[in-house]
């Protein structure tokens, strides 16, 4: 994993973030739209099974993408915020120690996909279904209901103490799920 | 105590008890205002040729050893104490100190999440005990039955961290003890949240988040982040950020250590 310092570059990076990132945890809908993607919201508890973990390097390769960029979607200081990893188990590995505790987007160079961490609770990934199918190990609509139902399962209060968290994830799943609803709508219409 | 919620004003009133105050206040344990100093070598526990007390602050026996970092696994029914550390605690009941021994092995051993050694649980058969840290701050209490055992006492020590007496013959263990130690006495402050895998919740918003942050990142740097993210990397290795709002609009503090992929949060509320 390397930091990334060359400015034209990162200029061009944080372009492609202002397009397609929203209050840095959310995908513009427009962006999505525009490029037919599906976008699913994963629950970050099944990212540390050990099987995403090896699938996601694995697909990214399979599409040809041998590296990714990962760019901070909020403001942090110099040299957390830019890097480059390559697409193996052990640079995501990296990315992930490196940078999760902060919010950052994952993304190739040509935009084949769009993977974006928010520290918190879920991570979204967006790109061609066949992708997006294959990094996750499951069909689209498969992944949604894991997500509802994991989103369901949290508690809204514990000993007193509120909880927002199932509201907030309810929320994620209802907006990524009416935009895939459309954009599956739309394809079928014509 | 959020272990023993309900007995805190028990607690506090034996805690007032002049036995108690002296013992934690004055170095000989009460000095002649407790009758059990009266034997000749109460002082190092009738043992003066295993136990030397100098300065007079050394605890009573516990039997309460921690070993954490320093063994090794045999296989599924033994541990091998690779160095073993002496490593007491201050127990007091309300009839004199109690005397609390335990072999460590598999069978009384507690294990963390990664399925390491974290220390070991002692059976005891006493009546009301007190567990004190170096200072002199109560970590915790439990009323036994004869017979039953201090599992959940000993727990709590645990999770509080740092809770012996340094003396001579410890003092090597402390730093092993004293790693990770702080973010285990933090986490014994939350709630955990049922079925989610150390995700825990605590009251007092970003200002109690703050403090928490800064006890577990002292003496270390500190990166302030724009957006009042802050993070660290704690000497033990993990790393550690506190953010204003996380997604669900709750002060979090995340913890990740470099063993395991899996952060532990915790998620303030007001």
């Amino acid at each position: 994993m390397k930091y990334l310092t060359d400015k034209k570059k990162i200029e061009r990076l944080e372009r492609n973030l202002v397009d397609i990132v929203e209050d840095s945890i959310h995908l513009k809908i427009n962006y999505v739209k525009k490029k037919n993607w599906v976008t699913v919201p994963i629950g970050t508890d099944f990212f540390y099974d050990e099987n995403y973990i090896r699938r996601l390097p694995r697909v990214m390769k399979q599409i040809g993408v041998k590296s990714c960029f990962a760019i901070a979607t909020e403001p942090l200081l110099p040299e957390s915020n830019y890097f480059e990893f390559e697409t193996t188990k052990k640079g995501l590995s990296a990315f992930h120690w490196e940078c999760g505790l902060f919010r950052f987007a994952l993304f190739p160079e040509d935009l084949s996909f769009f993977i974006l961490w928010t520290v918190d609770d879920y991570f979204l990934i967006a790109g061609e279904r066949e992708f997006v199918e294959s990094a996750i190990g499951s069909s689209v609509e498969t992944a949604f209901e894991k997500f509802k139902e994991w989103a369901i399962g949290w508690p809204t209060e514990v000993n007193g103490i509120r909880l927002g968290v199932r509201e907030f994830l309810l929320g994620i799943y209802a907006r990524y799920k009416a935009v895939n609803d459309e954009i599956l709508k739309n394809n079928e219409e014509g | 105590m959020p272990v023993y919620p309900n007995e805190e004003e028990e607690i506090n009133q034996l805690v007032k008890s002049p036995i108690a105050h002296w013992s934690n206040k004055l170095p000989g344990h009460g000095g002649i205002y407790n009758v059990s100093n009266l034997n000749l070598y109460s002082y190092t526990i009738q043992n003066p040729i295993k136990y030397i007390d100098p300065d007079g602050l050394l605890g009573y026996y516990c039997g309460f050893c921690h070993a954490s970092g320093k063994l090794r696994r045999l296989n599924e029914r033994q541990v091998e104490l690779e160095r073993y550390s002496d490593v007491r605690l201050t127990t007091y009941t309300e009839f004199g100190w109690a005397e609390r021994t335990f072999q460590p092995g598999m069978d009384n051993a507690i294990f963390n999440d990664e399925n390491k050694i974290e220390g070991f649980k002692a059976r005891n058969s006493g009546d009301s005990e007190f567990f004190y840290d170096s200072q002199g701050n109560m970590l915790g209490r439990r009323i036994v039955g004869i017979g039953s055992t201090g599992d959940e006492l000993l727990m709590l020590g645990i999770l509080q961290g740092l809770k012996v007496l340094a003396t001579a013959g410890i003092k090597s263990a402390l730093p092993n003890l004293a790693r990770g130690g702080n973010i285990k006495s933090l986490l014994n402050t939350a709630e955990k949240i049922p079925d989610r895998i150390k995700q825990f919740t605590k009251k007092g918003g970003f200002e109690q988040a703050k403090k928490d942050f800064d006890a577990l990142t002292k003496g270390v740097k500190v990166k302030e982040h724009e957006g009042g993210v802050r993070s660290a990397t704690l000497k033990s290795g993990e790393r550690v950020s506190v953010r204003p709002h996380s997604t669900d609009s709750r002060p979090t503090l995340d913890i990740r250590s470099p063993k395991s992929n899996r952060p532990t949060k915790i998620r303030y509320d007001d």
